[in-house]
């Protein structure tokens, strides 16, 4: 299975949101990382045919998902950024109609082990309007995946989930990757770092980045230092360098700075993380690539 | 379409407006029940009588003739008797007197007025086309317009001697616009509802892009929509014929409309029942339209408010203008050569509002001329309504779940 973003732009208004995205997916996790703003959700929509791309197209096996029409949509799953469903329904009857409309097993057995899987059969027979927003977050998730989709799109799933539910969640797309595209735009770092096969990074409607996750993570290998500190100077340097941040480990504090260079005297080379290529791509300020010192 | 239908009604403002809607139809029964007219037995019994003697409506007419003469004259002879004697049909024979002269003046519109009239409508047309014929350029359009009032009116209806009951009232109280108002209302309310709830729930994402299909989803809604309507409509016209029984005596669905005074010179062969299936029929097009231009509307705006106003501006305020000029139509002096009079005839024959008025189309010679054909105003308004229907329906349909540019 091969999925092809082709020439993909998108203009709002007086906003171009998209910028000529030309991006090959195959099977596995792939992690759309952006800051908000970056396009991440516009992408989402195109894809899963919500709104037009202003240029370019998307194949799915060499054929155009538009024209592919239904058949493209019948193997799709969505759960979009700020998904929701209607508030006099129970999470069991919003189940039974999503999963009519997606022409899939509507059975009561089938609805009642999806409901098991996201934890929501207890509640199967409470109305939607009544959900918690970790309850509703775990329903959206239950219909993205009640067809047993080949390509799912997943937008923030995470948003509105406590702790213990964003590892559930890991667990479960790790659990059901196999043979699937999973597509999961985010721009929480700890969600995706340990499940994501592959990294894409979106910048302004732009792909910056884009490999396998081990590679991303070692090509910014030499660029992030550690110096050890005191707390007041940590919370300085960190107030005046959006490339840094402090991380406190007994008495002392280690502060984790991405910079091309050595930023300064004491400061040693570590390993790196996804959280650092985050970091490294997207520092706020945009002051990524200069050289600080310690003031 | 059982979820659907939970789409729709699964909201507490929808029941309150429902019940809010019930409310209001119950105040137009009690009014309707507080000016009921008794059904009398008595004359019923009479005329069934009557009729079973004869059916040649000259016998009839003369048998009443000299019964209600004779028993009017024997009762300036003899009143006191007349007042004491109890009666074949009513307590008195005072009473029969008064039955059997009620049986004569209906035996006497139905079999003689009734017919006459018409006649006179037949001569005067022939008249016009006589004398448009004679002049050095006769307008051919008032010629053959006259003629085919001549063919129209030249038929035999079929009169009996029974009680049509109160149509007018029942009419009166069961169509009126108030309740046109409270209905569009409702009906928009529900087409924004379910055309819009995907939107402001959320849901539409998930939704559209479903393999279920577009289309499907679409029909699927619009036509539960129209079943809500059709179901209202239907019990409201149901109710309107047990009431119009019940309160009005209006209980022989088979006799033809022409027996009911107002619909005297009605120039199409229809029956009681089927001007109240018509009138049905017209009033579920109507709200078909008021469905398919607000689903239409709904899905181009995907927003409660807006599709919400407009539609009920595009259907309540022709509606308010049609009525304002009904009024030139109505009472004694109603002037059909008015400029009033005029505008509500043409407003009649082009905006579907006229279709909730529907007596109007039906008591009178009423046709158009229409490039040389002649159509009754109705066929008109009917068909502008359901090509409306059409071009929105049209719109609607691919409009819907379309990818935003
Ligand atoms: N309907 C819209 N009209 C105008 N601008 C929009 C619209 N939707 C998104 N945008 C703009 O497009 C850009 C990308 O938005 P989005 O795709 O939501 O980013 P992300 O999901 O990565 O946060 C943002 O700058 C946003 O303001
Ligand atoms: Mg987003």
């Amino acid at each position: 299975m091969k999925l092809k973003f082709e020439n993909i732009s998108k203009r709002y208004k007086t906003k171009k949101a998209l910028n000529n995205i030309n991006i090959e997916l195959e099977e596995g996790i792939y992690a759309f990382l952006g800051p908000n703003g970056a396009g991440k959700s516009t992408l989402m929509n195109i894809l899963a045919g919500i709104i037009k791309p202003s240029t370019g197209s998307i194949y799915l096996d060499g054929q155009n998902t538009v024209s592919m029409d239904k058949d493209f949509r019948k193997v799709l799953g969505y759960l979009p950024q700020s998904p929701g469903f209607y508030p006099n329904f129970t999470g069991y009857e919003i189940m039974k109609y999503f999963s009519v409309l997606k022409e899939a097993d509507h059975s009561e057995k089938k609805i009642n082990e999806m409901l098991e899987f996201v934890n929501l059969y207890d509640d199967r027979k409470k109305k939607y309007g009544a959900y918690s927003g970790g309850m509703k977050r775990r329903l959206g998730i239950a219909v993205a995946l009640i067809n047993d989709p080949q390509i799912l799109i997943l937008d923030e799933p995470t948003a509105g989930l406590d702790p213990k539910e964003r590892i559930r969640f890991r667990n479960i797309i790790s659990r059901i990757s196999r043979n699937k595209i999973i597509i999961y735009a985010t721009h929480i770092v700890s969600d995706v770092e340990s499940i994501a096969d592959k990294v894409i990074l979106l910048k302004s409607g732009e792909i910056i980045e884009f490999g396998d996750t081990d590679k991303v993570i070692k090509n910014v290998e030499n660029k992030i230092w550690l110096y050890d500190t005191d707390v007041d100077t940590a919370e300085k340097y960190t107030l005046e360098h959006s490339n840094a941040v402090a991380v406190k480990s007994g008495d002392i504090v280690k502060l984790r700075i991405v910079s091309e260079t050595k930023p300064f005297e004491g400061a040693y080379n570590t390993d790196s993380t996804l959280e650092d290529v985050y970091m490294y791509y997207f520092n706020e300020s945009g002051q990524e690539k200069e050289n600080d010192s310690l003031v | 379409m059982k979820f659907e239908i939970k789409k729709l009604f699964a909201s507490k403002l929808i029941i309150i407006c429902l019940v809010l809607l019930f409310g209001f139809f119950v105040f137009f029964v009690v009014n309707a029940y507080k000016s009921r007219e008794e059904v009398s037995e008595p004359y019923e019994k009479l005329i069934s009588d009557i009729s079973d003697v004869s059916d040649d409506s000259n016998s009839v007419l003369a048998l009443l003739k000299e019964k209600s003469e004779q028993m009017t004259t024997d009762y300036y002879l003899n009143s006191e008797m007349y007042h004491s004697t109890k009666g074949e049909y009513g307590s008195t024979l005072a009473d029969d007197m008064f039955l059997y002269r009620k049986a004569y003046n209906d035996a006497k519109k139905y079999f003689k007025t009734f017919p006459q009239n018409r006649i006179r409508l037949i001569n005067d047309a022939m008249l016009t086309i006589i004398e448009e014929e004679s002049k050095e350029n006769p307008d051919k359009s008032i010629i053959a317009l006259n003629q085919k009032a001549v063919d129209k009116y030249n038929r035999q209806i079929k009169m009996e001697l029974k009680s049509t009951g109160d149509l007018f009232n029942t009419l009166y109280f069961f169509d009126n616009t108030y309740w046109d108002y409270a209905l569009i209302a409702f009906i928009i309310m529900l087409t924004v509802r379910m055309f819009t709830l995907d939107y402001s729930t959320g849901a539409y994402q998930i939704v559209f892009s479903t393999p279920g299909g577009k289309k499907k989803l679409f029909l699927k809604q619009y036509f539960t929509l129209i079943a809500s309507a059709v179901t209202i409509i239907a019990l409201v016209s149901l109710c309107q014929i047990i009431f119009g029984y019940l309160f009005f005596g209006v209980n022989n669905l088979s006799l033809p409309l022409q027996m009911v005074e107002y619909f005297e010179f009605c120039p199409f062969t229809i029956s009681i029942g089927e001007y109240y299936l018509i009138k049905f029929l017209c009033k579920t097009l109507f709200f078909i339209l008021v469905i398919t231009l607000t689903a239409a509307l709904s899905i181009i705006f995907r927003k409660t408010m807006g599709a919400m106003s407009i539609s009920l501006v595009v259907f309540v305020l022709p509606l308010m203008i049609i009525t304002h000029y009904f009024m030139y139509t109505t009472g004694d002096n109603v002037n059909t050569i008015s400029e009033q009079y005029r505008i509500y005839k043409a407003l009649q024959a082009i905006t579907p509002q006229g279709l909730l008025n529907l007596k109007t189309y039906f008591n009178a010679f009423d046709y158009l001329n229409i490039l040389g054909v002649f159509i009754p105003r109705i066929t008109c308004c009917i068909t502008i309504t359901v090509i409306v229907i059409i071009l929105f329906f049209t719109i609607g349909l691919r409009r819907f779940a379309k990818p935003k540019r």
